[in-house]
């Protein structure tokens, strides 16, 4: 964009039930999926985050603006005051604040997340649910996550055969 | 709508898995399998599932030799070529990784990682005697972390070793102590962390002896002791003679096991099929195959088969096999050698495993042969060939090596036949095979700790 060097430049993203949200460019950028509507010029007036209501889209900012790398406006690193290691130890601590949330406000973050390309992010909420599935049996995740099994036993079988290797 | 029916959401939060929980997704639901098949996120064949070579070194020399299927030895050979090191001596290998001293090398996509300098086995400032035994500890179908486990070994010369590490003397009362201890102390390198951590493994249920009694009935050869299975987060490795101690890595604890078959015959563990197995070795040529059955709370021996291999002597179909396979020797370059011979990037070319050239292991085979009429163990001792030895099991295949001076076999225990692999060249009359492996290609290219 023309005026990408004046450095804090703000966008507007919007969210379906008529939010608006004013955030800088660089976390808007978090999200991979807007920082390509950025670049390919698609974004001079507000963007419109559909499927995400105004409530996850501003926990979506919230996190954005805790992640965005300190960075100045040309590129280089701000003034080194916190040791690297201790800012990462701060954050981790933030996202375990950040994620206690219940599973229904998880999986729209999950979903937001993995519409907006924001790796971090996704990580983050889906942790919950990938322990969930290495720690469990085959019948307890599917209890757990609400899946129904819509295999035939004989369907079933046959997968299983597929990846013998993985049942022994 | 749940997040969970979300075909991209789901596929992004399911590649995070390892292949292991992969395969179970796949048998969740429809869409979940969808999910892992449209994202190619199950990668079964780059995972070390077919048995493809054995790796193993002589006892007249330490260089590393692999006899394998014509296509797979080239590769392992090269894999060796860049190694800064003159004599690698190879510890372990586990699921397509082979453990030397100071370094893991993957010989499919060429990765080594270094290992920081280990802990020495005993505190004692002018020790030498004490002696740790290294395992490998990976399963790429569950984590792509690895761990060297250092397991202090009661040495044969030695009244006393590391009773809790690092009492290196003489005397009665530690010679009266039980084997193994607890805590047994043990150094366990992580790839995770990148450093070496005490550990202390706890013991539930009874010791395999007093501690000088363990002694005198160990073979001498510390090569005895090697061979380990893992299987399910645990090691499987011998404590003493007639005994086995199945170490739980999950929780910290270890269970003396003892041998099947009154502890007579000489054991080799492995990992197969379903579990652990035993072959034991009776005289020259016979063997007991044994299955540690641990379903339902159970850990007792259960016997497979039993095959007497002095027939095989009259048996001239060796020279028809379906693919020959082939011995090479591993051994690093020297600097003036490394523009010659093997082209590295021809085998970096093929570096894709294509599965469907897997080794065809089917006992259904025209050139298996049955077993099944031939006569039991009881006739070993008017057998005067050369003894046979168990080289290890297929990883997922109920199929166990063996090897003399003649012939490499493969013994597929379920349907008593066996069928001729080639000749592995070990000069017999010096000594045997010192170390062997069968070696499963890994080709997952996530090494850690590598460059």
């Amino acid at each position: 964009m023309a005026t990408r060097e004046a450095g804090k430049k703000m966008i507007m993203l919007k969210s379906p039930d008529g939010m608006e949200f004013e955030v800088e460019e660089a976390v808007a950028m978090e999200s991979q999926t807007i920082r390509k509507m950025i670049e390919d010029d698609c974004a001079d007036t507000a963007i419109l985050i559909p499927n995400i209501n105004s409530k996850i889209l501003s926990r979506v900012i919230e996190y954005c603006n805790k992640h965005v790398p300190t960075t100045g406006a040309t590129g280089a690193a701000a003034s080194d005051t916190v040791a690297p290691a201790a800012l990462a130890e701060d954050l981790k601590i933030w996202d375990a604040e950040f994620i206690k949330v219940n599973r229904a406000t998880r999986f729209d973050l999950i979903q937001a997340a993995s519409y907006l390309n924001i790796k971090g992010l996704l990580d983050l909420t889906s942790q919950t649910t990938i322990d969930t599935i290495s720690d469990n049996s085959l019948e307890e995740i599917r209890s757990f996550l609400s899946t129904k099994n819509d295999y035939l036993p004989e369907e079933e079988q046959t997968i299983r055969r597929e990846n013998q290797w993985a049942f022994q | 709508m749940d997040v969970l029916e979300h075909h991209d959401v789901l596929a992004d939060i399911l590649r995070h898995l390892p292949p292991r929980s992969l395969a179970a997704c796949r048998c969740v639901c429809a869409a979940w399998r969808a999910a892992v098949d449209d994202h190619r996120l199950l990668r079964a064949d780059l995972l070390p599932l077919s048995l493809d070579g054995i790796i193993y070194q002589t006892q007249d020399s330490f260089i590393t030799k692999n006899f394998s299927r014509t296509s797979m030895a080239d590769r392992v050979a090269a894999a060796f070529r860049g190694l800064d090191d003159n004599l690698p001596e190879l510890m372990d290998c586990r699921n397509g990784l082979l453990l030397f001293w100071h370094y893991v090398l993957n010989p499919a996509t060429r990765q080594v990682a270094q290992l920081p300098p280990q802990p020495r086995p005993c505190e004692a400032m002018d020790c030498t005697r004490c002696w740790d035994d290294h395992y490998l500890i990976y399963d790429p179908t569950v984590s792509p972390h690895f761990e060297v486990i250092l397991v202090p070994y009661p040495h044969h010369e030695i009244p006393v070793g590391h009773i809790s590490r690092h009492m290196c003397g003489h005397g009665s009362v530690v010679s009266a102590m039980e084997w193994p201890p607890s805590p047994y102390i043990m150094h366990v390198f992580s790839s995770r962390t990148g450093s070496w951590e005490k550990r202390s493994f706890r013991r539930q249920g009874e010791a395999a002896g007093a501690l000088a009694d363990v002694k005198i009935k160990l073979p001498n050869l510390v090569c005895f002791l090697y061979h380990v299975a893992y299987w399910r987060e645990a090691l499987y490795v011998r404590c003493g003679a007639g005994f086995i101690m199945r170490i739980d890595l999950r929780n910290d604890m270890y269970q003396v096991i003892e041998l099947p078959n009154g502890k007579e015959g000489t054991p080799r563990l492995g990992k197969s099929k379903n579990g652990v197995y035993c072959a034991l070795r009776h005289g020259r040529c016979t063997f007991e195959v044994w299955f540690l059955d641990e379903s339902h709370g159970r850990m007792e021996w259960v016997f497979k088969n039993k095959v007497n291999l002095e027939p095989i002597r009259g048996d001239f179909r060796k020279n028809h096999t379906d693919e020959q396979w082939i011995e090479k020797s591993c051994a690093p370059l020297k600097r003036d050698e490394s523009k010659t011979d093997i082209n590295l990037e021809r085998v970096d070319d093929n570096n894709q495993a294509p599965v469907e050239d897997a080794y065809d292991w089917s006992s259904d085979n025209e050139n298996a042969i049955d077993t099944v009429e031939w006569p039991g163990g009881s006739s070993f001792n008017a057998y005067v060939g050369p003894a046979f030895e168990c080289l290890g099991f297929h990883p997922y295949k109920e199929i166990v090596l063996f090897n003399n001076s003649e012939r490499t076999l493969a013994y597929h225990f379920k349907s008593s036949k066996v069928r001729h692999l080639g000749k592995m060249e070990v000069n017999h009359l010096r000594m045997g095979v010192e170390e062997s492996f069968p070696y499963a290609p890994c080709w997952v290219r996530n090494l850690p700790g590598s460059s």
